[in-house]
């Protein structure tokens, strides 16, 4: 979309193909669901707990899921607009197809019995919740990003599989909604990316939330027995089972190549992408790629700053490189996580010495008063270099900070971090 | 003309949602004789 609305205001004729749902997984069923549902679990977390701050309810507390999930819908509806396929038609002159696009040929791509033929085409078709092969897993039935943000009821009992990103964030917010959640993880611990410390603060916080975490599990089976979904697990060679009533998957992302026709145009691909140089461009030296269909790192500012990548070189004989960016990422739990640059194990990994400064929250005046002591902001700073926290530089650093609002604190940082590559 | 696609549940926010991200009665247009760029995926911009 970002690729079709650059070229289009540059004056060039622009075709935008899509299969399912303009806005694509981040309005629709990814960044922007989630946030509604993860802001509706804050409120009622605060509202639970906020007699220390003398704030009484002496009616009692009643959280309606109902209603939540009504107001995500409709912040949902009311945001769509700038996706929407007539403003991309009507104000940024583009032709819009709806329908499977594939290719034909190495110029030529068919959508709903049309031949559309092009000097340059972009690939940005994104990527799907990867299901894992679990015996018994697909007949009991369960959710993903793609159809969780479509209940209308809260599950009383739920299984999170993957203690990843979305795994946590759901997790906690289903857990605060009411449900009684299992989050479980193949790896001994949440968030296993992330660093040791901040990952074990959520650990903390998950534990006194009432979430039960299943981790350093194997998944042997998932049985149905009426209503209930039973997951068989083991854990050093001992069963556990778990009964729940809805199973949420949230194990990675899988790229969108199905239906594509990418093998006509000669275009390479695996079952981790279609295959790109630094450039974005393809083994068809004419088709560019974008975003989570090409990139490790999937998120929706990363396909945009891919996608402008994709523009200069694709119709401007740039030679510009994916290679160089930055991207910073952050976890919206509560506390959030937010990371940019090298991780610690990373850095040792490449024989780099560096020197890590951790502030801790309880240190901070602000955040001892506002309840949030328990956190840090951490930097990892290269040997040798200066740190000029005020001079707008912080060279071969990589920072990390755990706070409530982490994802706002560490965009300044992002954007003077400069990595090793 | 464009197949329905249903965004669950059927309340009025999420027609209003498909309305836009996926007409119901979207008419494709004729194709151009050729396009400078054709992008398959209409992900969301930031």
């Amino acid at each position: 979309m970002i690729a079709a609305a650059g070229a289009a205001g540059l004056g060039g004729k622009v075709a935008l193909i899509e299969r399912h749902l303009m806005g694509g997984d981040c309005l629709n069923v990814g960044c922007v669901p989630s946030k509604g549902v993860i802001s509706a679990s804050r409120a009622v977390h605060h509202a639970r707990n906020s007699a220390k701050f003398g704030v009484v309810d002496g009616s009692g507390l009643r959280f309606d899921f109902d209603t939540a999930m009504e107001r995500m819908r409709r912040l949902r509806a009311d945001i769509s607009h700038h996706d929407s396929a007539r403003r991309f038609r009507d104000e940024l002159g583009i032709d819009v197809f709806i329908g499977q696009g594939s290719f034909s040929g190495a110029d030529t791509v068919e959508v709903a019995d049309k031949t559309l033929r092009f000097k340059k085409a972009a690939v940005c078709a994104g990527a799907r919740a990867a299901a894992p092969p679990i015996p018994g897993l697909e007949e009991a039935g369960y959710l993903a990003n793609e159809t969780l943000f479509s209940l209308t009821e809260l599950p009383p009992r739920m299984a999170v599989i993957g203690a990843g990103p979305i795994g946590c964030e759901m997790a906690q917010s289903f857990a605060r909604f009411g449900s009684r959640v299992s989050l479980i993880e193949l790896g001994p611990h949440i968030l296993g990316r992330e660093d040791g410390d901040a990952a074990e603060i959520l650990h903390r916080a998950f534990i006194r939330e009432g979430i039960e975490l299943q981790l350093g599990v194997k998944i042997i089976g998932v049985e149905t027995s009426g209503t209930d979904k039973i997951l068989h697990l083991e854990r050093d060679g001992k069963r556990i089972d778990v009964t729940v009533d809805a199973i949420l998957v949230g194990v990675g992302r899988a790229p969108n190549l199905d239906g594509l026709g990418l093998e006509k145009a000669g275009i390479k691909f695996d079952r981790t992408g279609v295959a790109v140089n630094d450039n974005l461009q393809t083994s068809n030296p004419n088709v560019y790629a974008a975003g989570d269909i090409c990139f490790p790192f999937k998120f929706t500012h990363t396909a945009d700053a891919l996608a402008r990548i994709l523009i200069a070189n694709a119709l401007f004989m740039g030679r510009q490189k994916a290679s160089p960016l930055t991207i910073p990422w952050c976890t919206y739990t509560d506390p959030e996580i937010a990371h940019v640059g090298m991780y610690e194990v990373d850095a040792k990994g490449k024989g780099i010495e560096f020197t890590t400064l951790t502030v801790p929250l309880s240190d901070v005046d602000r955040a001892v008063l506002d309840g949030e002591s328990e956190g840090f902001a951490r930097v990892h700073l290269r040997k040798g270099n200066l740190l000029l926290v005020y001079g707008e530089r912080y060279y071969s650093a990589v920072v990390h900070v755990s706070k409530k609002r982490a994802g706002e604190l560490y965009t300044r940082p992002a954007q003077t971090t400069q990595e090793d590559r | 003309m464009t197949s329905p696609v249903m965004i669950l549940p059927d309340a009025p926010e999420n027609r209003e949602l498909e309305e836009n991200v996926h007409p119901p009665n979207w008419v494709n247009p004729e194709p151009a004789p050729c396009y400078n760029l054709v992008a398959i995926g209409g992900a969301q911009p930031v």
